[in-house]
């Protein structure tokens, strides 16, 4: 009698432990998945698949590649994002529509200048290096970099998440921030030319390409 | 020797400080891309997929992104000079400096143009462990003279680098400038220096120091100051070879390319003086 009670006790804790350990692996499973630098470097490896793709490779080909990297860059990237910590306070003044149509013209800025000049880099090895989290877990860092010609480029993406998905909102190149960048600029041209001056010149400038 | 007033005094267009010019222009100019050297930066230990670290202390400007009023990242009284100098780099890259290179970069296979930046990279190692050791920077430094010692052998003279590619060790990418600016001095004011591009007072004065422990200078002190500047001359142009539109792609990316660029060397010295330096 007393060892089955014993035994059924045993059978208990057993029990008790498998659900404790469980119960841990499964929320560990929750706390990791999906992870920003999982996700930055799924989108990093597709684009990378993307532009070392022989069939994309030739010069007829390069519309379609062209298109589909940009697809792979919208899904990790949120522009509206990005384009409300640009403009900072005056996106705040903002209507929607207004936002709308500058945050198109500030994504097709960036699209422009920054696919084009990632193709020299398909080549090299890109290392990933840490993760680091707001005490919240809605907004993390991730420190990647990458050797050209023996020299490490450090580029960090700042991510929010939303949903299930961390989107970039932010890229820092060797400690330059594309968002800081921007957001000097831009305030420049609204102090000197107004809202509707910076419009007309990212108009230009996205016309130009 | 030259005394240090022979810098910038007598004929300021021959003296090494303002003549040497062609040169590290190039480097700063492109702050996007950088020139670090391998391993700078963060620490290479490339497993740390693990868990994330919490640190809020990186987040914190973050939040101040909608109170934040037009930043101003450094002071530039000087700037119509400034944009002056600037537009005279400006040119000259454009005119002279991308021609000659995108020709030389035709002409010369990319494999002998990277043991020629593979050379002067090593003979420089005097101003990265120097300063490495300065900043505390114990094991880094450590790993620098490694490099130094296996890449002058078994690199032959350091033309290649198998410290890197067989050995994994990476060095450091440290200044005078940086040094100064961790010892707790002040950038100063902007300033855009002829040739030598986007710089400040601190990096200014850096630069002088980086002079005197810098190898290459002593074919000025020892020998003659023409052959001196071919030789800069010569390693300026080898490392624009490899980085041909860059400054094209930035120009087109930016609505005012002069304070871009001001606003960005800032951002990217800043970062190297206070990157932390993980193996330490």
């Amino acid at each position: 009698m007393r060892l089955l009670k014993l035994k059924s006790r045993l059978l208990l804790v057993f029990l008790a432990l498998t659900l404790v350990v469980s119960w841990d692996s499964s929320l560990g499973v929750c706390a990791e998945d999906p992870g920003p630098m999982v996700q930055i470097r799924e989108t990093v490896d597709s684009i990378l698949l993307l532009m070392r793709d022989p069939a994309l490779a030739s010069p007829e080909k390069s519309g379609e590649r062209r298109t589909r990297i940009i697809k792979a860059v919208d899904i990790r990237f949120d522009f509206r994002e990005m384009s409300m910590r640009t403009l900072g306070k005056v996106w705040d003044e903002k209507s929607e529509e207004q936002r709308g149509v500058f945050q198109k013209l500030f994504a097709d800025l960036l699209k422009n200048n920054y696919i084009g000049r990632i193709e020299g880099y398909s080549n090299e090895e890109i290392s990933y290096h840490k993760v680091i989290m707001d005490k919240t877990g809605s907004r993390a860092m991730v420190f990647t970099s990458v050797i050209k010609n023996t020299r490490e480029i450090s580029i960090n993406y700042k991510l929010i998440l939303k949903g299930h998905d961390w989107r970039v909102y932010d890229v820092e190149i060797e400690g330059v921030s594309l968002v800081k960048n921007y957001r000097s600029e831009f305030s420049r041209i609204i102090s000197k030319e107004d809202y509707a001056g910076l419009i007309k010149r990212m108009e230009e400038k996205v016309r130009l390409e | 020797m030259p005394k240090v007033m022979d810098l910038f005094s007598r004929h300021p267009w021959k003296s090494p400080l303002v003549a040497g010019m062609c040169f590290v222009f190039l480097g700063l100019l492109s702050p996007w891309t950088g020139h670090t050297a391998p391993g700078a930066g963060i620490g290479s230990d490339g497993s740390g997929i693990g868990y994330p670290l919490v640190e809020d202390s990186f987040f914190e400007e973050e939040d101040a992104w909608q109170e934040e009023e037009t930043a101003v990242l450094v002071a530039d009284p000087l700037e119509t000079w400034n944009r002056l100098v600037f537009s005279f780099n400006d040119l000259f890259y454009s005119w002279v400096m991308r021609p000659v290179a995108s020709g030389y970069a035709g002409v010369i296979p990319e494999p002998a143009r990277e043991c020629v930046s593979n050379f002067f990279h090593n003979l420089r190692t005097p101003i990265r462990l120097a300063n490495g050791l300065l900043q505390g920077k114990i094991v880094r430094s450590g790993n620098e003279l490694s490099r130094f010692v296996v890449n002058s052998t078994l690199g032959v003279a350091g033309l290649w680098d198998p410290a890197y590619h067989w050995l994994h060790l990476s060095g450091l990418d440290e200044d005078v400038g940086q040094t100064l600016g961790k010892y707790g001095m002040g950038e100063g004011i902007y300033l855009c220096l002829p040739f030598f591009g986007p710089s400040n007072l601190r990096d200014s004065l850096g630069l002088v120091g980086n002079y005197f422990l810098d190898p290459v200078s002593l074919l000025a002190i020892k020998y003659d100051e023409k052959i001196y500047y071919s030789v800069r001359s010569g390693e300026e142009l080898n490392k624009a070879s490899f980085r041909l539109d860059e400054y094209e792609s930035f120009k087109a990316a930016t609505f005012d390319p002069y304070s871009a660029l001001r606003d960005a060397s800032i951002m990217y010295r800043r970062q190297k003086v206070n990157d932390e330096d993980y193996t330490d």
